[in-house]
């Protein structure tokens, strides 16, 4: 008997100690799926006071070696975007997980490497201008949105992105390509792989990318083309002076502005409430206007009253 | 063996299921309309996609009205810390059903996955939340179950503090809350309710249960008939667990009406033996026939349906031994009820509807 219960108090304590390999794995996910990346961040800080606890310097060489043992039928993909989602979110840079093709590991290596927040949140996020800088020198700026690089931090970036995004289009302009002796086309391939150009292509409607040089269009998409491309030369010139706000950020990322916003924001409340009032105060309104159809002064009077 | 087990290559696994959220993010910018509208869709139904949370919030001022709207769903369901803001205030450019939409989206999403639990995100939902307009009101009401202490905190503040402007439809959001969340709640609603907004009173009925029923004692305090037996009902619809103050009170009251919403559709399955074996045994003497009438019907209804705490032969006997004159003429009076187990043959077959049609025609 007591054999037996050892044996199945041992093989019990076997089972349930494997999956807790990858259970801060799991509780990090977690929390990356409901959008708590605040925690995250906690727990990514705690690092620093307990390693143990907090294996971040492990995350990825525990998921390579647990996960086939603890997880046999997940998809190990899902687990991968929820901490890429955590970790770049919470270095503030949510928008450049999808422009940079750098592994979230790299990025935790840097982060467990340094000692102190700050200077994790500083060294990753310098890594990852970096990389965005690389970016615009290969002119590969599409995936970078311009009003979220603002909001992160970033801003100080963008005038460079639109002006590379400007060259690019400037050099996506369509030219006439031979495909055989009698037949020439516009070539679009170009224009649509750049941003701009796609936009110009949608306001133009144009959903092909060549068109047939006999086509009548082409000349007025090479008018167009001119004339979009000016339009923006002018709006750049004019848009510089009035760049990019500078706007505070606190370590955290937070904006400095924020604590000061909260007071409007409850007398906007306030206001919403004056402009509709409860259901009853319909009924009294109306019986108003029925008794005192004439005066309209009254009225007013008889209703401030009675509020 | 082991090697099999691990997993050489998460970085090209990661770099992998990146792809289909780049190709997505490219393909919304496509100018060729039904790629662009594919990915849209995409978008929306992506699972994960907090990575394209700034892209879908610089389509917040597209043009076409359907990516606008479905990148205003992406991002409630993917807001968190400084984004939140942005939404909520971006909202502004919606119509009220969109927002509303947008809110339900939002809503859906903490039921799934649960809402954040730190206090660093849950405050920023909850100031901006509450910057929106009145008629969102019932959602925001029940959005605020999932953001922990400060919501059930606000939702208090609401009641206690602002309780004329709540809208009719939020009560029902404050039965949502869990366990003793939600008592807290509706003893405070029905307290103040009934000082400051009498008229709540029918909505408060609907959200009550057996645990805070007890609750609706506030409003009798000078109260008409006719919430008195809005109460009444109320109770008995729940079910009748205890003959203590309330029930007694509605028993003794002076208007039959009341004590006539107190029997009528008794939820007998809810309520136990003991306690409406007590209430009948004042009821059956009620000097008003109807209510007397009643409190026969609901005793011989005590014969065929079972009650919480007991079983139907001992209920039987039960009653049998104590209102054998009152159950029988309760079997005659009332001829869709099963009184067979009484030991009497109906005169007429419950089935012979007809006959009795045609003695009132």
């Amino acid at each position: 008997m007591g054999r037996v219960g050892r044996l199945n108090a041992l093989s019990k304590k076997r089972a349930t100690a494997s999956p807790q390999r990858l259970a801060y794995v799991q509780k990090v996910s977690e929390l990356s799926r409901r959008g708590d990346m605040s925690a995250v961040a906690d727990l990514m800080k705690e690092y620093f006071s307990d390693k143990k606890a907090h294996p971040w310097h492990s995350l990825y060489k525990d998921i390579e070696k647990y996960w086939t043992r603890e997880y046999p039928k997940k998809d190990v993909k899902e687990t991968l975007i929820l901490l890429r989602d955590a970790v770049f979110s919470v270095f503030d840079i949510l928008s450049l997980s999808i422009a940079l093709e750098v592994p979230t590991s790299d990025l935790v290596d840097i982060f467990t490497k340094v000692s102190n927040w700050d200077e994790a949140r500083r060294k990753v996020r310098n890594r990852c201008i970096e990389l965005v800088e690389e970016l615009i020198q290969k002119r590969k700026t599409r995936y970078l949105i311009p009003s979220a690089l603002k909001r992160e931090g970033l801003g100080f970036l963008v005038s460079r992105i639109e002006s590379t995004e400007l060259e690019t289009f400037k050099k996506a302009k369509p030219k006439m390509k031979v495909i055989s002796k009698k037949k020439k086309v516009l070539d679009l391939t170009s224009l649509e792989k750049s941003r701009i150009g796609s936009q110009f292509l949608r306001e133009q409607m144009v959903m092909e990318t060549q068109i047939d040089s006999g086509n009548p269009r082409v000349s007025q998409l090479l008018e167009a083309y001119d004339q979009f491309l000016l339009d923006l030369e002018i709006d750049m010139s004019v848009s510089i002076p009035e760049s990019v706000p500078t706007e505070q950020i606190t370590l955290n990322g937070s904006p400095i502005e924020e604590i000061d916003e909260e007071k409007p924001v409850t007398t906007r409340r306030v206001r919403q409430k004056s402009v509709q009032p409860p259901l009853s105060d319909f009924i009294e309104e109306k019986k108003t206007v029925k008794k005192k159809p004439r005066k309209t002064k009254v009225q007013k009077k008889g209703r401030a009253k009675k509020k | 063996m082991s090697r099999k087990k691990t997993i050489s290559d998460l970085r090209a696994l990661e770099m992998n299921a990146l792809k289909e959220l780049r190709k997505i993010a490219y393909n919304i910018d496509s100018p060729d309309l039904g790629v662009m509208y594919d990915a849209v869709g995409k978008l929306a139904l992506n699972k994960r996609n907090r990575s394209l949370l700034p892209k879908a919030t610089e389509l917040f001022s597209a043009t076409d009205q359907n990516v606008k709207q479905a990148a205003f769903t992406v991002a409630g369901k993917n807001a968190f810390g400084n984004y939140i803001a942005l939404l909520i205030t971006e909202m502004n450019t919606l119509n009220p059903v969109e927002r509303e939409q947008v809110l339900q989206g939002i809503q859906e999403m903490f039921s799934q996955t649960g809402g954040p639990e730190s206090k660093g995100e849950q405050k920023p939902w909850i100031e901006s939340l509450v910057s929106l307009g009145k008629e969102h009101q019932p959602t925001v009401f029940s959005l605020m179950r999932f953001l922990g202490d400060p919501g059930r905190r606000w939702v208090t503040a609401q009641i206690r503090d602002n309780i004329s402007n709540i809208s009719l439809g939020a009560i029902p959001a404050i039965s949502e809350f869990p366990g003793r969340t939600r008592k807290r709640l509706v003893k405070l609603l029905v307290d103040i309710a009934s000082k400051r907004r009498r008229e709540m009173l029918p909505y408060v009925c609907g959200i009550v249960d057996d645990k805070t029923y007890g609750y609706l004692a506030a409003f009798l305090k000078g109260s008409s008939w006719q919430e008195r037996a809005e109460i009444a009902a109320a109770i008995s619809n729940v079910g009748i667990q205890s003959t203590s103050g309330i029930i007694m009170e509605l028993v003794g009251d002076s208007n039959w009406q009341v004590k006539q919403a107190l029997l009528e559709n008794i939820n007998i399955p809810h309520s136990k033996f003991t306690a409406i074996a007590k209430m009948l045994s004042y009821l059956v003497k009620e000097t008003h026939t109807r209510v007397r009438g009643q409190a026969g019907r609901t005793l011989l209804l005590l014969g065929s349906v079972k009650c919480l705490d007991s079983n139907l032969s001992e209920q039987r006997k039960k009653i049998e031994k104590r209102y054998r004159t009152q159950l029988l003429k309760a079997a005659q009076a009332n001829k869709d009820l099963d009184a067979e187990w009484l030991g009497v043959k109906s005169e007429r077959r419950p089935n012979a509807g007809h006959i009795e049609e045609g003695l009132y025609g």
